[in-house]
């Protein structure tokens, strides 16, 4: 028992920490339940009896919203391995004419979110698009129906959010090539000249846990996705929790099938943590590998094959959401318009301030703590990122529920929205979905530029509060930035969580493109459209210097 | 016979750089034998290495592998037709494939028999038994350069490349592997070359050592000629202790226009005997372990000499050697005698 009791303690107790850092990681633990609470709700309401739209989700809904979803991941996944790994090869392996700026511009799709690319790709192939009405301008009126396809499908759908989520895959895989030692791939090519030989087996499989994690990354936007999915007429998870929300009004199918997202979520985050045990320990100590020249035809094929992606990823929607953006601008633009622009502004600021200010406290309290509990939080509170908006909107809508009956039977409200369908709310629950965009990078820096001048402040008797305000923070201003812009990006362009969780008639840049996108206005929605993509690019380059500088 | 390789008039330079990292590089290797690369950071011996192994190549001359032409202003084979292995200096071994896997990584046979008769060999011969389904992560560390010598060796290569292969070991393991190693390239009758910056490497492992400085070969030849006959300081002072007689003998405290250096090995230094070269007082005595290390002063010229006598602290010495014993270096290179001779108490001889 007593053993017992030391070992909690061990626990609990801070092991370089003293009393003073104790406030600290209490704080954090119950700023960190608050975050978790919403995710425990969703587990929690699961072993309740299923309610009767449940019952009819399950026995006619349930396997679509499977066969569709998992048709989407594998889909998407096999697409964004086969651009992202194909194209992170030829650039960090190879020098060919557009090499530099291909590097960069590869990973502009990142900017856009997939709901726009799917807006923009179903204007661009629809019949009185620019794609059949150049052909019919050439070829005929005749020759434009005879090529004429239906895009609305599934495989269109999921093409179209490979374009645009492959450079979940191209970033990390070209990482790791480059990584990769020189001498290693000299070795290889001294044993067995064959340059398919070598990325089969010596690149590819080292690159693996780095490719797996980018993978992780893109089924778990698919699983995210609502704009996009819900646009072309696809039933995924997403939907269904949307349906049995708005459609059926049954919070407790909406949770359930959240529930089983989370649980395929888990799954594959098991099986992505169970892949990073295998990672091997590399040769990176020496030399690193530098592209090749390549001569003759070859390198503009290179040049072709990597230039495709960035024009059907990010120039060719970019392009068709300017031209509709420029032609709609003084349709749409009015009071109404720049209040959205407003609020899409306030939302996304505001939750940025927030996160990066938990983050930053979140950080440090762990790093004065240095506790098991302390580095348990900073996990915890890094979760959200993992999980679909919709799910943490469920979660969010249990506990606000929860909340407002708690308030009303203590008279302190009558009725009143707390939580649910309030700026606050969706403010909640943008910071916990998006905790861990600035979590994990801030501790990474912390980690590396505060350790000695933190030990330094602190060996000249400065306390914690004064060490953070006067050294930390000045330290990691330009990570702290970085962090901000990253976080008000992911916020800018959220679409299922915002959808669920806004107050009544509350509009922002992602919701006004989204209605418009769904009352066949494609074009009006451009303008939107184009404010988030702008917003969107500033963060992507600064992705592209900070992978440059290290 | 054709010699294992032969470089003729190799140069190399990088852009943005003065000097050329190659420079006139002209080597020859007999089968069987192994050929030291010596120098220090830069000198351009991992360079001619990059050129013999193919990832680098030269802009004049000729390198030919087994009487082959390899490389030369028309000819380029790339790297894994010269029948050429290599073992780099971090090993690059594959960490995702096993011992068995390495080895075999390279070999172009496909019966299965044939395989397992050539990893069977190899562990045998590198005393990598039992370990053929460890990933190199789970060696130690001399297994690990085992298996590196057990890949290379697997393809039966004419000529077997060393780049620095004990630069990450520590000092013990360091001698342990360079025994085993030089034990294997024997037992296999290779050819090699091994490049390194450490001179015992060079003593236990080669038969031709040639030194480089600023990307030229000073000299190529069997270490106890470079010991004995060094033909440039580089080379004198590289391949063991020297003491600089320089100032006493000459009465130059720098080198001169004619940059002439006096150096001779202390173990040629007697203390007893007729005709003394020089007297000189001891003025400072430090304990080195296996010698002591003396400051001397002949008249107004300082020396440092390190040698198992023991000497008295502000005593006075004569200094006897052999005329044939002195390395005298000027700016033509190495010099019978010196052109100035300033200490009284050098007989006219020298």
């Amino acid at each position: 028992m007593r053993a017992g009791n030391n070992t909690l303690s061990a626990l609990i107790r801070p092991r370089a920490g003293t009393a003073e850092a104790r406030p600290w990681l209490l704080i954090a633990v119950i700023l960190g339940i608050v975050l978790a609470v919403p995710l425990v709700t969703v587990v929690a309401k699961v072993f309740t009896p299923g309610t009767p739209a449940w019952q009819h989700i399950a026995q006619n809904l349930l396997w679509e919203y499977t066969v569709n979803s998992v048709f989407l991941c594998l889909t998407t996944g096999a697409i964004t391995l086969a651009v992202g790994v194909g194209c992170a090869w030829l650039v960090s392996r190879f020098r060919f004419p557009g090499r530099g700026w291909l590097e960069w511009a590869l990973i502009l799709p990142l900017a856009l979110p997939s709901y726009i690319v799917a807006y923009s790709y179903a204007g661009i192939l629809s019949f009185t698009g620019p794609l059949y009405t150049l052909i019919g301008q050439v070829g005929g009126r005749e020759a434009a129906k005879a090529l004429y396809f239906d895009s609305m499908n599934i495989f269109t759908l999921a093409v179209t959010l490979g374009l645009v989520l492959f450079p979940y895959v191209y970033l990390p895989a070209k990482a790791a090539f480059q990584l990769q030692s020189a001498s290693m791939f000299e070795a290889a090519s001294s044993l067995s000249g064959k340059s398919g030989m070598i990325f089969r087996r010596v690149a590819l499989p080292l690159a693996r846990p780095a490719i797996a994690g980018g993978l992780f990354l893109v089924l778990m936007e698919v699983l995210n996705d609502y704009g996009a999915v819900y646009y072309f007429g696809v039933s995924t998870f997403t939907t269904g929790i949307f349906k049995a929300w708005f459609s059926m009004g049954d919070l407790e199918a909406a949770i359930r099938l959240s529930a089983v997202l989370m649980l395929a979520v888990g799954l594959l985050f098991i099986a992505e943590k169970y892949k990073q045990r295998s990672r091997f320990a590399t040769n990176t100590g020496l030399k690193k590998t530098g592209p090749e020249p390549v001569k003759g035809r070859k390198k503009w094929l290179y040049t072709l094959i990597c230039t495709l992606p960035f024009l059907l990823g990010f120039a060719l929607p970019f392009l068709k959401i300017a031209v509709d953006a420029v032609a709609t601008w003084t349709k749409v633009s009015g009071p109404q318009f720049y209040m959205v622009i407003a609020n899409s502004v306030m939302l996304a600021g505001g939750a940025a301030v927030l996160i990066v200010v938990l983050s930053v406290f979140f950080i440090y309290s762990s790093r004065i703590n240095r506790s098991v509990i302390a580095k348990g939080v900073n996990r915890v509170v890094a979760l959200g990122y993992a999980l679909p908006g919709a799910v943490i909107a469920v979660g969010v809508m249990v506990v606000g529920a929860g909340l407002e009956r708690f308030t009303e039977g203590i008279g302190l409200t009558s009725g009143s929205i707390l939580v649910t369908g309030s700026v606050a709310g969706l403010i909640y629950a943008y910071v916990i979905r998006f905790m861990a965009v600035s979590v994990n990078p801030l501790e990474g820096n912390f980690k590396q530029q505060c350790a000695k001048p933190d030990e330094a402040a602190r060996s000249l008797g400065k306390g914690y509060l004064f060490t953070l305000f006067r050294v930390n923070i000045p330290v990691m201003r330009p990570a702290i930035l970085s962090a901000f812009l990253l976080v008000f990006l992911d916020v800018m362009k959220e679409l299922p969580l915002t959808l669920i969780l806004r107050p009544f008639n509350f509009d922002t840049l992602a919701t006004t493109a989204f209605a418009y996108a769904n009352d066949e206005m494609l074009r009006e929605s451009a303008p939107a459209s184009l404010l988030i993509v702008s917003a969107g690019i500033v963060p992507v380059l600064l992705i592209h210097k900070s992978i440059k500088s290290l | 016979m054709n010699p294992a390789l032969e470089i003729s008039n190799i140069s190399k330079s990088y852009p943005g750089k003065d000097n050329p990292a190659v420079y006139g590089a002209n080597l020859t290797l007999y089968k069987g034998k192994t050929l030291g690369l010596i120098g220090e950071s830069g000198c351009g011996k991992t360079t001619l290495l990059r050129i013999i192994a193919g990832f680098e190549v030269p802009e004049t001359g000729t390198v030919k592998v087994d009487g082959r032409t390899v490389t030369s202003p028309e000819i380029f084979v790339p790297p894994a037709e010269r029948n050429v292995g290599m073992i780099f200096q971090d090993l690059a071994l594959f960490p995702h494939l096993t011992v068995r896997e390495n080895i075999l990584f390279g070999v172009k046979e496909k019966d299965p028999a044939a395989r397992d008769r050539i990893t069977e060999r190899m562990v045998t011969l590198t005393n990598l038994s039992g370990l053929e389904n460890r990933r190199p992560g789970a060696l130690s560390g001399g297994q690990q350069q085992r298996l590196a010598l057990a890949r290379a060796m697997a393809v039966s290569p004419q000529l077997l490349l060393l780049d620095e292969p004990f630069s990450n070991l520590d000092v013990a393991l360091r001698q342990q592997v360079r025994g085993q190693v030089g034990d294997l390239l024997k037992a296999a009758q290779t050819s090699a070359v091994l490049v390194t910056h450490d001179i015992d490497d060079a003593v236990a492992l080669c038969d031709t050592v040639a030194v480089m400085k600023d990307g030229k070969v000073l000299q190529a030849a069997c270490f106890e000629v470079l010991y004995d006959n060094p033909s440039d300081e580089y080379v004198a002072r590289l391949t063991g202790s020297v003491a600089d007689l320089t100032a006493p003998i000459t009465g130059n405290h720098t080198p001169d226009d004619r940059g002439e250096r006096c150096l001779i090995r202390p173990e040629r230094i007697r203390f007893r005997g007729a005709d003394p070269r020089l007297r000189a007082a001891v003025i400072e005595r430090n304990f080195a372990g296996d010698a002591f290390m003396y400051r001397m002063k002949s008249g107004e010229a300082e020396f440092r000499l390190r040698t198992a006598e023991l000497l008295q602290e502000e005593s006075e010495v004569n200094l006897f050697f052999d005329e044939k014993d002195l390395f005298v270096f000027g700016k033509e290179g190495r010099k019978s005698k010196p052109d100035a001779v300033a200490n009284a108490t050098i007989p006219p001889s020298v």
